[in-house]
């Protein structure tokens, strides 16, 4: 941006002068909170979305790079599998004491199979896992459909591998005011 | 204190605030490749207006505009981990919106109207509508109106590529180069392409260039 298409001291109106007027055709400010929104909502769709199996994998990488190559062999294949067959169960799990995503470390990838979307709930305390399997909305907090259940996460979560749980992450907006809460994804 | 050392710390030339803001981004870049999400929605918050700005001014209408920037923002994130800083992150992020919007203008050629953003209170103080206030009949408001209507009109009957490097060199300041960078040209097509643009502005333009 270092050349010179700035005005000229001239008193003749050119036609880059007229189209420096445009800069001044622009949202205001409270457009940008909305944008962010519906930004983070389409994220969220995008990455839940079932899409063909390629750009599924670039997605993956996309969303959690360095993780995805360390996905066990058999859980890619039977995700694979399932995006095939667009079968989408949900599975949930509930644990008082931990943390959602450390209770449900546990759960192997037969028992979510064959890919688990997991968000968590910190808002009502009661630390409840639900694993998302297949699309929904990411706009809101309210149960949509089935028995997919969304739940936004209040607050940032870690990036980890734990208990060979492989992460990637997301983020869309809580639904609980106008916070933006980011989300990670376990794909087991 | 000698000159030098009062530079000292500061970004003395645009050249370097370029280079700092190149690895800003870069920084920010690697911790979305890392997994840190959240990283993202800074470079986003960073780059949402001048995004937004580009392909609006390359549509005329606000609605597609932000569809296609938030399009774009998504196909970033997605291409992420292809990413490597060959060229900046803006001017990759900047080609992602310009090749998603001309791919969207392509496929809706029949289906075209304009739905315009109002100007900022800052126009009002713009020395070049106090020039055509003062040599027309209309008051500022109404010349306003009026000239922001023929303005986009004007954009639009350009081709795609010639728009393309107008609004980028124009209205977004974009050097020749980096404009080459964004549309995979020369800085002589840059050059040359901007030029004819230019004289077809002129055309459709006159009535306001005339003295």
């Amino acid at each position: 941006m270092q050349e010179t298409n700035e005005p000229q001291s001239s008193h003749q109106v050119s036609v880059e002068d007229l189209l420096r007027l445009k800069r001044h055709e622009k949202p205001d400010a409270a457009y940008w909170e909305r944008f962010d929104r519906e930004l983070h909502q389409k994220s969220w769709q995008a990455l839940a979305k079932p899409r063909p199996v390629i750009s599924i994998w670039s997605g993956l990488r996309a969303f959690g790079g360095k993780f995805v190559p360390a996905l066990p062999l058999s859980a890619a294949a039977a995700f694979v599998v399932a995006l095939t067959l667009n079968h989408f169960p949900s599975y949930t799990a509930t644990s008082p004491e931990a943390p959602a995503y450390a209770a449900a470390a546990p759960v192997s990838a037969e028992a979510a199979t064959p890919v688990a979307g997991m968000a968590e709930d910190f808002a009502g305390g009661a630390h409840q896992a639900t694993f998302v399997v297949g699309q929904f909305d990411g706009g809101s907090a309210a149960p949509v459909g089935g028995n997919v259940t969304l739940v936004a996460a209040s607050r940032p979560m870690p990036v980890e591998t734990n208990h060979n749980v492989h992460y990637v992450g997301g983020s869309f907006d809580s639904g609980f005011g106008s916070e933006n809460a980011s989300v990670l994804n376990r794909i087991y | 204190m000698s000159e030098s050392n009062a530079m000292t710390g500061a970004l003395a030339t645009p050249a370097a605030a370029h280079a700092a803001e190149a690895d800003t981004d870069m920084a920010l870049v690697k911790q979305v490749q890392a997994g840190e999400v959240s990283a993202y929605d800074k470079l986003v918050v960073k780059y949402r207006e001048r995004l937004y700005s580009v392909v609006y001014n390359l549509t005329g209408n606000r609605e597609d505009a932000n569809d296609l920037a938030q399009e774009a923002f998504i196909k970033a994130f997605r291409s992420i981990h292809l990413f490597r800083g060959k060229s900046s992150f803006f001017t990759w992020l900047y080609r992602i919106a310009v090749n998603n919007t001309l791919t969207h203008l392509k496929r809706n050629r029949m289906r075209r109207f304009l739905s315009l953003e109002k100007m900022d209170e800052e126009v009002h103080s713009s020395d070049i509508l106090e020039k055509l206030t003062a040599r027309s009949r209309s008051d500022k408001p109404a010349l306003m109106h009026e000239l922001q209507e023929k303005l986009n009109e004007a954009l639009q009957k350009l081709s795609l590529k010639h728009r393309t490097v107008v609004v980028l060199f124009e209205i977004e300041g974009l050097s020749h180069q980096e404009i080459a960078e964004v549309t995979k040209t020369s800085e002589g097509t840059v050059r040359s392409r901007l030029h004819y643009a230019k004289q077809q502005l002129q055309a459709s333009l006159k009535e306001y260039l005339e003295q």
